[in-house]
C-alpha cells in the first residue's frame, strides 16, 4: 500500500475507532434522572402554600438546568417558578427561574434552564416548583415516583366520592405490599388526621398496618400515599382497608370505589437522590420525576464509562475500531469492473 | 425462466468484484461489538428465555409430583414445562434477580419500577413466562449447559450468549448464500451481508439469550435451501434438508412463519415444472401451505404456544395494525434500545426507512427492467418470505422489529439488489460503497448515541 494511502488508512482508524465514538456517546447526558415508565402518581395541583420540592446530589461542575416531569390538570397552562437552594429546603437560594409551559401535550417534561453554577460537582441541592408571580394555585402538578413498584394500578375515574369514611377490599399482586395511593378530588389540610387501616380478609380486631396522616397535605386532583412496613408474602392475597377523615373529603372513584393503587417492595435508596419535600416535611419514600444537567464533559463522560462499563468498553472499541478498519480496506481494496464490461442486458 | 438461467451462475462484470475475503473480520468483530456492550440481562425477555433453558438443565427429565404451594404463576408454568424441582425453579429465578440487581437492570429499564425487596420475577413483569415458546431452543441451550457442566448463573448466561453470536454468524452466511444465488455479482453478496450484519438490532442479537437467535438460523437455512432448488442446484438431500429446517424453525418459534411462504412457490414451480398449469400449481401450493400452517398451528396449540391470533379480536387487531403496528415496528426494527424504552432522533428513522424504501423498490425494477441479470425465482422467493412475513405479523399483531429477522437473508439481498442492480456496470460499486457508507455511520450512530449511552451512562436513580 502505498505511503499515502496508509496514512489516510491510519487517520481513518483513528477516527472511526477513538474519535467517533467519543464525539458521538460522551456528550450531554443528565446528571442524575428519577424516570417512571409510565408515569402514574401525580401530587395534584402545584400550591404555593405547600412547596412541593426535592432534594438532589449533583456529581458535576456547570449545573444549569432542571427538567421537571408535569402534568397540565385543567386549562390555561400558567407560569411556573422553579426555586434553587443551596443544600436543602431552608438553603440560600440561589436561582429563580419562571417557564411558561406549553399546553400540549398535557403529560411534558418542562425544562428549567438558569445560569450555571460552576462549582457545582459534589454538593447537594434542592429545588421547589411553585406557581410564579404570587398566584396561589397553578394548573400543573408534578408527577411523583414513589419508592415501590406498582401493583393493582386502577386509572383515575370519573366519579367523586364525597365521604368521611370508606371501606374496601383489594387483591394484592405482589409481595411485599407497602403502601396504597388513593386519589383525591381533594382533601383539606390541618384539620385533623387521616387514618388508613389495613386487615387481612375482614375488618376485625386489631389492623395488620396502619397509616397516619397527622397533618395532611392540602391535596386537589392528586394521589395522597399511605406508607407502612411492607407486608411479606402478600402475593395473591386480599385486604381490606378502611379510610378515616376528620371532615369530609372527595375522593376520585368508579362505580362508588376509590381509585386505587397499590406499591410494592422495601424501602431503600438510589444514589443522588434524597427524597421529596412537601409543607415544610422531608418524605424519602419518594421522587419528583426530573433531570437534572451540568456540564459533563468529555472527561467525566470517559470516566463514568469506564466505571460502568469496565473492560467491556475498550473490547467494544477496539472490536468496532477493527471491524471499521476491514471494511474500510474492502472499500479500498476492491477492483471495479471495467466499464462496459458488464452491460449486458439480460434478454 | 428457462433452463439455462436456471443452471448457469449469472456472472456479471467479467468476474471482477470486491475482496470478499475482508468481510469475514469485519462481521466477525462487528458482532463481538454488540457481544461486549450489551450488559447481561439487556435483551428482552432474556431473564425467562435464560430461565427456562436453566430449568430445563436442572430437571432431571421425571416427572415430579411434588406440591407446588408456594409458587408464583410463572413460577409454577415454568415448572409444569420443565420438571424442575419446585426449589430449582424458585432458586432461579431468586438468582436472576439477584444478578439483574448487581448489573444495574432497574437504572437502565424505566419501566422495570423498584427494585428492592423483589425476588421473583413478577416483581418486575407480572405473570410473564416464556413456557408457552416451543423447547427446542432451550433443549439445545439445556442441552450445552449439562455438557459443559457450568453452574454459575452469570457465567451461564455468557455461554449461551457465545450461542447466539454463533447464531449470528450463521445467518450471515445463510444471506451470502442466498444472495449468490440471485446474481454472481460479488457487489451484491457483500453489501447484502452487510445490510443484515450491520443492522444494528440484529448485531445486538449476538449477545443477548432467546429463541430468536435459532429461529433465524433454520429459517435462513431454509430460505437458502429453497433458493437452490430453485435455481435447480439441489438434489433430494437437500430438498430433505430444506423441509427439515423448515420443520426446525416452525419448531422452534412461530415467528418463523414466513417459511410456509418459500414451501408454498417451492411446491407451485413443481407443479408447474412437471407439466401441470400455473393454476393447478398455484392451487397445489397453496394448500400445501394452508396444510403447513395447519399442522404448525396443531403443534403450537398442542405444546401449548399461545400464538393464535383470537378471531374475536380480529377486527380489533387489524385497526391496531394500522394505527400502531407499523411505527413500532420500524422503531424496533431500526434501533430502540433498554428494552425498547430508548428511542434514536425521528430523523434516523426517516433517514433508514428511505434506504430501505430505495433498496426494495430498486429490487422490483431491476427484477423487471434492470441492466443485470438476476435469477428472478429467487428474488421473487426473497419478497413471498418478506411478504408472509409481515402478514403473519400482522394478523398477530407481533409489532417488533426483531420478528422480521428470521426473513433477514431476504430482506437483505433485497436491499443489496435494489441499491446495485439497476444501474449500469461502471455505477454499482458507487452504489454499493455508497449504501455501505450509510449502513456504518448508521451503525456508529445507533451504538454510540443510541445503545452505549442509554446502557452505561443514562442510568436512572
Amino acid at each position: 500500500m502505498p505511503l499515502g494511502r496508509s496514512i489516510l488508512f491510519g487517520l481513518a482508524a483513528i477516527a472511526a475507532g477513538l474519535l467517533l465514538p467519543a464525539w458521538l456517546a460522551l456528550g450531554d447526558h443528565p446528571d442524575i434522572a428519577i424516570r417512571s415508565v409510565p408515569l402514574v402518581t401525580q401530587a395534584g395541583h402545584l400550591r404555593s402554600a405547600t412547596r412541593l420540592g426535592q432534594r438532589f446530589l449533583c456529581e458535576g461542575p456547570g449545573l444549569e438546568q432542571v427538567d421537571v416531569a408535569l402534568a397540565l390538570l385543567r386549562e390555561p397552562s400558567v407560569e411556573i417558578e422553579l426555586v434553587l437552594r443551596e443544600e436543602d429546603s431552608d438553603g440560600q437560594v440561589i436561582r429563580r427561574v419562571t417557564v411558561l409551559p406549553d399546553p400540549l401535550p398535557a403529560r411534558q417534561v418542562v425544562p428549567f434552564p438558569f445560569e450555571p453554577i460552576h462549582d457545582s460537582n459534589g454538593r447537594w441541592f434542592h429545588f421547589e416548583i411553585v406557581p410564579a408571580a404570587g398566584q396561589a394555585v397553578a394548573n400543573h402538578s408534578a408527577w411523583i415516583r414513589f419508592h415501590g413498584r406498582i401493583g393493582r394500578n386502577e386509572g383515575w375515574g370519573d366519579e367523586v366520592i364525597e365521604t368521611r369514611t370508606v371501606e374496601n377490599t383489594f387483591l394484592s399482586p405482589l409481595d411485599n405490599l407497602r403502601a396504597l395511593a388513593i386519589a383525591f378530588e381533594s382533601l383539606p389540610s390541618g384539620n385533623g388526621e387521616v387514618l388508613l387501616e389495613l386487615w387481612e380478609t375482614e375488618i376485625e380486631g386489631v389492623p395488620l398496618r396502619s397509616s397516619r396522616l397527622p397533618r395532611p397535605t392540602e391535596t386537589e386532583s392528586g394521589y395522597v400515599f399511605f406508607p407502612f412496613p411492607p407486608v411479606s408474602g402478600s402475593t395473591g392475597q386480599s385486604y381490606e382497608y378502611r379510610l378515616t377523615a376528620p371532615e369530609t373529603v372527595r375522593l376520585n372513584g368508579r362505580l362508588g370505589t376509590p381509585t386505587l393503587k397499590t406499591l410494592h417492595g422495601v424501602p431503600g435508596s438510589r444514589p443522588g437522590t434524597g427524597g421529596v419535600t412537601q409543607d415544610g416535611r422531608h418524605l424519602q419514600d419518594r421522587d419528583l420525576v426530573f433531570r437534572a444537567w451540568s456540564s459533563y464533559g468529555w472527561l467525566r463522560g470517559l470516566k463514568t464509562a469506564h466505571a460502568r462499563a469496565g473492560w467491556r468498553l475498550w473490547a467494544g472499541v477496539l472490536c468496532w475500531t477493527g471491524a471499521v478498519l476491514a471494511l474500510i480496506r474492502f472499500l479500498s481494496s476492491a477492483p471495479t469492473p471495467p466499464p462496459g464490461e458488464a452491460e449486458r442486458v439480460t434478454a | 425462466m428457462d433452463g439455462r438461467e436456471a443452471r448457469e451462475p449469472h456472472r456479471e462484470g467479467g468476474g471482477a468484484g470486491p475482496a470478499v475475503g475482508w468481510l469475514i473480520p469485519a462481521v466477525v468483530l462487528h458482532g463481538l461489538v454488540y457481544f461486549f456492550l450489551l450488559p447481561l440481562w439487556m435483551g428482552e425477555d432474556e431473564p425467562w428465555h435464560f430461565e427456562y433453558a436453566r430449568n430445563l438443565a436442572l430437571a432431571n427429565g421425571e416427572a415430579s409430583s411434588e406440591p407446588q404451594a408456594g409458587l408464583t404463576f410463572s413460577q409454577a408454568r415454568i415448572r409444569n414445562r420443565t420438571q424442575a424441582a419446585p426449589e430449582d425453579v424458585v432458586e432461579t429465578q431468586s438468582l436472576i434477580v439477584d444478578s439483574m440487581r448487581r448489573n444495574q437492570f432497574w437504572r437502565r429499564v424505566d419501566f422495570a419500577g423498584w427494585e428492592h425487596g423483589g425476588t421473583t420475577l413478577d416483581h418486575f413483569v407480572r405473570g410473564h413466562t416464556e413456557a408457552n415458546q416451543p423447547i427446542l431452543y432451550y433443549a439445545v441451550c439445556s442441552v450445552g449447559l449439562r455438557l459443559f457442566g457450568i453452574q454459575d448463573v452469570e457465567r451461564q448466561l455468557w455461554f449461551l450468549r457465545g450461542l447466539s453470536f454463533l447464531c449470528y454468524l450463521a445467518v450471515l452466511f445463510f444471506t451470502y448464500a442466498l444472495a449468490r444465488l440471485v446474481t454472481k455479482e460479488g457487489w451484491v453478496a457483500a453489501t447484502a451481508v452487510l445490510v443484515a450484519a450491520w443492522l444494528p438490532m440484529h448485531a445486538r442479537q449476538s449477545g443477548l439469550v432467546s429463541n430468536d437467535v435459532l429461529v433465524k438460523v433454520f429459517s435462513a437455512a431454509t430460505l437458502w435451501l429453497t433458493g437452490l432448488i430453485l435455481v435447480g442446484r439441489a438434489g433430494r438431500v437437500k430438498i430433505g434438508a430444506m423441509i427439515l429446517c423448515a420443520g426446525l424453525a416452525l419448531g422452534t418459534k412461530a415467528t418463523a412463519i414466513g417459511v410456509a411462504g418459500p414451501l408454498c412457490l417451492l411446491i407451485a414451480v413443481h407443479f408447474r415444472k412437471r407439466g401441470g398449469s400455473l393454476r393447478s400449481g398455484l392451487i397445489a401450493g397453496a394448500v400445501a401451505g394452508g396444510l403447513l400452517a395447519l399442522g404448525a398451528v396443531l403443534y403450537w396449540q398442542i405444546t401449548g404456544s399461545s400464538v393464535l391470533p383470537d378471531p374475536e379480536n380480529a377486527l380489533r387487531q387489524l385497526r391496531y395494525t394500522w394505527k400502531h403496528f407499523f411505527p413500532e415496528t420500524t422503531r424496533t426494527f431500526i434501533g430502540a434500545f433498554n428494552w425498547y424504552t430508548r428511542s434514536l432522533p425521528a430523523a434516523m428513522y426517516t433517514a433508514v426507512v428511505a434506504a430501505i424504501l430505495v433498496g426494495l423498490v430498486g429490487s422490483l425494477v431491476a427484477a423487471t427492467r434492470g441492466p443485470m441479470r438476476l435469477h428472478k425465482g429467487v428474488v421473487a422467493l426473497c419478497w413471498l418470505a418478506v411478504v408472509f412475513q409481515l402478514m403473519a405479523m400482522m394478523l398477530k399483531a407481533f409489532a417488533a422489529g426483531r420478528f422480521l429477522f428470521p426473513m433477514l437473508p431476504a430482506i437483505g439481498t433485497l436491499i443489496a439488489v435494489g441499491w446495485i442492480a439497476p444501474l449500469p456496470a461502471s455505477w454499482r460499486p458507487r452504489s454499493a460503497r455508497i449504501l455501505i457508507a450509510g449502513l456504518i455511520l448508521y451503525d456508529g450512530f445507533a451504538l454510540w448515541t443510541g445503545l452505549f449511552p442509554s446502557q452505561y451512562l443514562e442510568w436512572g436513580s
